[in-house]
């Protein structure tokens, strides 16, 4: 049985090179942060700590691909293979300054304005899967109607694109359905009181 | 046929106030009358001879109402009995009825002995502070009532309308109603009625919000008649005052006046024929035509002819075009002008639409899209007619703009046919200097998410500098034009087949695999693979006042990505191309900026302006250049040749005296690259003392 052994290591490489699937996770917490930045921005947050994040997050930037392999997972030879290919993959934080995040943040921050009385009303409210809708029309005086279905519908297509951009800026176009959920999350946790939002079972829930 | 059972013993009892006088008090009971289309129960009559009695009724129960009063007390003060009828020329009623609270009124009764018919007049019934009159006959099972209402409270008229188990949608709904009414019929249904309806201060809405209305006040005139299964209607609405919600169209009808008129017919429960209908909103819409709807298809509207004498904007586009396109980027346009025209319907499809445009002018307020003027006549087909060709359409416009750039006046002839819309003749646009010389125009699918269009032109040479200012991009000149063919959109996105090319600075400028996302979006994407070659960089230098180079460049910018037309990604590399053999000379205040972009900006300012170097205005160099991946808001830099400790040449210097810069930063700030580029272009530069 011993009479070949380095076939028996080739073979053995091949099978762990074959099976060696790289999953790289979402960065759940680095997520998390990314939301809470941007909804500060576009609801309007605590401004006098601003600027020192804004300078900090530059700087993570860049030294980011310096800072080395987190949360990869092989699903066969873990620790070996690690050290080998995960420099390549591993993500350990969002990058959400680019020129398109931050154009879509701008946005919004513009449109919170219009849309802040109806949130404070509770005619719109924020939906599970990270977008804002019309939850209870009779509380808009009839000729604002459309012009609330007009910003939400707005709203939505920034947020739709936001969602995007942060992905594709993170070379995970795939992540975006994560982005999404923790954006939801995220938008639904930092509401004012009095906000409506819904939980995960689409029911509607007050702040 | 009438019948009067007695269905239990009737006692009467004969109360006697002496032995010696006459009879002069009787009191009955009856335990229950049964007539056509009423019942009375626990009956008790208390007669003063001769003429005077009182009569208290437990429960009375008519069909017509669908509801028992209970407690019905009437006094009557002169009581006429003769073989044909018991009747009360002056009552006092006093009732409870459920739906509208206890009533106390006078009224008129009549009893048919013979027949079991019933005649009733009131007056002065009580609806909340409204005032309801009421004459009724039944007679034979049929009723014929009128009624005349007075500022009566809608809410509590929905109440009553629920006990008679009318069908009303759920609505809440205050304001007042005055209205006259007839109507006939037998049991529990109506056969016709004629009515003129006043309602004030009406504020509705259902639960959804998408019915709902404000302070309105309307008028409804109408008929309606029962024909076997049918309903025959002819009714007239108007209203100048308060708004109305009818998702997705807002109407205030005190800034547009509003007057509809409808006849036709409604056939079950399921079709409704409108044989005529007309539509005055005054500033907004002048329409009349004919109407077939089927409530139980998917696509109710079956058949439509529909003739516009005006369709006014910006009326028609805020009251009737904008809410149906708050999805798309024409949601917030304004508009002015007119078109009238005809459109037909059939089998639940368009089978006709002929439209004329009278400088209607559209304008998107960003300049991202406006047509001013547009004028001409529109005739649409379905498939079916492609082949008959006699209908042609045409419009012109007087000006616009696309993107930023003006447009000039053109027409367009074009057929329309079915999903597909192609141009018939070729013709030119004028854009900004030059033009846009459309030889083919097509599009597919129109209207469809798989839209899809294709393009062969010719882009007659425009000033670029005028295009970079209508995409906010630093300025530049030269002119841009080339041939547009295979530009097509399919699923939204506009790809471009072939190479577009650009004169600029006197070299040549390629862009190639051309592709834009959401054109039209509120975040258009731009995709783009550009060359250029032997660009002229004095012109250059000179034309961004950067501090003057001569000579030439090349290079590309590969895998260029415009997010809302600022630079996202891209891969550059420029450089002197080889074996140019122009003459290479750069300036004082051009190695300083340079120099700056590659990081070593204090270093260079102090090498010029200390020593010897300062006495010279400009430098000869070998070859210049440098590349920058941009990616993530960095832009990972590089020169045209390693230099020592891992610095790179981002010019290298020939002769005397000899300069090269060399730069040290791999990774530059992107955003603050562009600033101090902005900055080096319009301050006039460190000087050099």
């Amino acid at each position: 049985m011993l009479r070949h052994p380095s076939l028996k290591l080739i073979a053995c490489c091949l099978a762990l090179s074959a099976c060696v699937t790289i999953n790289v996770y979402f960065p759940a917490a680095a997520a998390e942060k990314a939301a809470d930045k941007i909804i500060e921005d576009v609801w309007g947050g605590d401004k006098s700590a601003e600027p020192e994040t804004k300078r900090e997050e530059n700087k993570q930037g860049a030294v980011r691909e310096s800072s080395g392999p987190q949360r990869v997972l092989l699903a066969a030879a873990a620790s070996v293979l690690d050290f080998i290919v995960a420099p390549a993959h591993a993500q350990a934080n969002l990058n959400i300054d680019t020129p398109a995040v931050r154009q879509l943040t701008e946005s919004m921050e513009a449109r919170h304005a219009q849309l802040k009385k109806y949130y404070d009303a509770g005619s719109i409210g924020l939906t599970r899967d990270g977008l804002v809708q019309v939850r209870d029309q009779n509380l808009v005086p009839l000729p604002e109607r459309n012009s609330v279905r007009k910003l939400v519908a707005e709203e939505n297509a920034d947020r739709t694109n936001l969602y995007r951009e942060i992905a594709a800026a993170n070379g995970h176009p795939e992540w975006e359905t994560d982005i999404r959920t923790t954006f939801a999350e995220r938008w639904a946790s930092k509401a004012a009181a009095g906000w409506y939002y819904q939980d995960a079972s689409g029911e509607w829930k007050q702040k | 046929m009438a019948r009067l059972i007695f269905l239990a013993a009737a006692s009467l009892a004969l109360g006697t106030a002496s032995l010696v006088n006459a009879v002069d008090d009787a009191s009955l009971s009856v335990e229950q009358v049964v007539g056509d289309g009423w019942t009375a129960q626990d009956i008790e009559i208390d007669w003063q001879l001769p003429d005077r009695a009182v009569a208290t009724i437990g429960k009375l129960r008519l069909d017509a109402l669908s509801q028992e009063l209970h407690g019905v007390r009437i006094a009557c003060s002169r009581l006429e009995l003769s073989t044909r009828a018991i009747a009360c020329e002056r009552a006092r009623i006093a009732a409870n009825w459920p739906a509208i609270g206890a009533q106390s009124f006078s009224a008129q009764l009549v009893y048919g002995r013979s027949d079991g018919s019933l005649e009733f007049a009131a007056d002065g019934l009580r609806l909340g502070r409204g005032s309801i009159a009421l004459t009724a006959s039944l007679r034979g099972g049929v009723w014929q009532a009128k009624t005349r209402m007075q500022q009566v409270p809608v809410d509590l008229l929905a109440k009553l309308a629920k006990t008679l188990r009318l069908p009303l949608p759920a609505i809440e709904a205050t304001g007042q109603v005055t209205m006259t009414a007839e109507g006939r019929g037998a049991g529990g249904d109506l056969h016709a009625s004629t009515f003129d309806v006043s309602l004030a201060e009406l504020t509705l809405n259902n639960e959804a919000g998408s019915i709902a209305s404000d302070k309105l006040s309307a008028r409804v005139q109408g008929t309606v008649r029962r024909s076997g299964s049918d309903w025959q209607f002819d009714v007239d609405l108007s209203s100048a005052q308060g708004q109305a919600y009818l998702q997705p169209i807002f109407l205030d009808f005190g800034a547009h006046v509003l007057r509809v008129t409808a006849a036709g017919r409604l056939r079950g429960t399921r079709e409704l024929i409108v044989e005529r209908f007309v539509l005055d909103h005054a500033e907004v819409a002048q329409a009349s035509g004919r109407a077939g709807i089927d409530f139980a298809n998917e696509q109710p509207l079956r058949t439509l002819t529909l003739k516009l004498a005006s369709l006014e904007f910006p009326g028609a586009y805020e009251s009737y075009l904008q809410p149906l396109l708050l999805d798309t980027n024409f949601k917030s346009m304004k508009t002015a002008g007119k078109l009238a025209g005809e459109l037909a319907l059939e089998d639940g499809n368009p089978s006709r639409v002929d439209l004329t445009l009278d400088d209607l002018t559209l304008d998107d307020g960003t300049q991202k899209f406006a047509i001013e003027a547009l004028a001409g006549a529109v005739h649409w087909r379905p498939d079916s007619e492609a082949n008959s060709d006699d209908s042609s359409s045409a419009l012109s416009w007087r000006g616009g703009a696309v993107y930023g750039m003006a447009m000039g006046a053109a027409e367009l002839q074009f057929s329309a046919r079915g999903r597909q819309f192609r141009l018939l003749q070729a013709t030119r646009i004028p854009l900004l200097d030059g033009a846009l010389a459309l030889e083919s125009f097509r599009v597919r699918n129109a209207g469809l998410p798989s839209v899809a269009f294709m393009v062969d032109a010719t882009l007659e040479p425009i000033d670029v500098k005028r295009v970079c200012q209508a995409f906010g991009w630093p300025e530049f000149g030269g002119r841009v034009g080339g041939t547009l063919s295979k530009l097509r959109m399919r699923e939204g996105v506009i790809t471009l087949g072939t190479t577009l090319h650009a004169q600029v600075f006197d070299g040549s400028l390629a862009l190639s695999d051309l592709q834009l996302q959401q054109p039209f979006g509120q975040w258009p994407r731009f995709y783009s693979n550009v060359a250029f070659e032997d660009l002229d960089l004095e012109l250059m230098t000179g034309a961004f006042s950067f501090g003057r180079i001569t000579g030439k460049l090349s290079g590309r910018v590969d895998g260029l990505r415009l997010f809302n037309w600022a630079p996202v990604a891209f891969d550059a590399k420029l450089y002197t191309p080889p074996g140019d053999r122009s003459r290479h000379r750069i300036s004082q205040r051009a190695v300083e900026n340079i120099g700056s972009i590659g990081g070593g900006s204090a270093g260079v300012t102090a090498a010029l302006s200390s020593g010897f170097l300062r006495f010279f205005d400009d430098f000869n160099y070998e070859r210049l250049g440098l590349s920058c991946r941009l990616e993530n808001n960095v832009c990972a830099m590089d020169g045209i040749a390693p230099a020592t400790s891992g610095n790179y040449y981002l010019v290298k210097g020939r002769g005397l005296p000899r300069i090269d810069v060399i730069g040290s930063n791999r990774r530059v700030d992107w955003p603050r690259l562009v600033q101090q580029l902005i900055a080096a272009t319009k301050s006039g530069g460190p000087t050099v003392r």
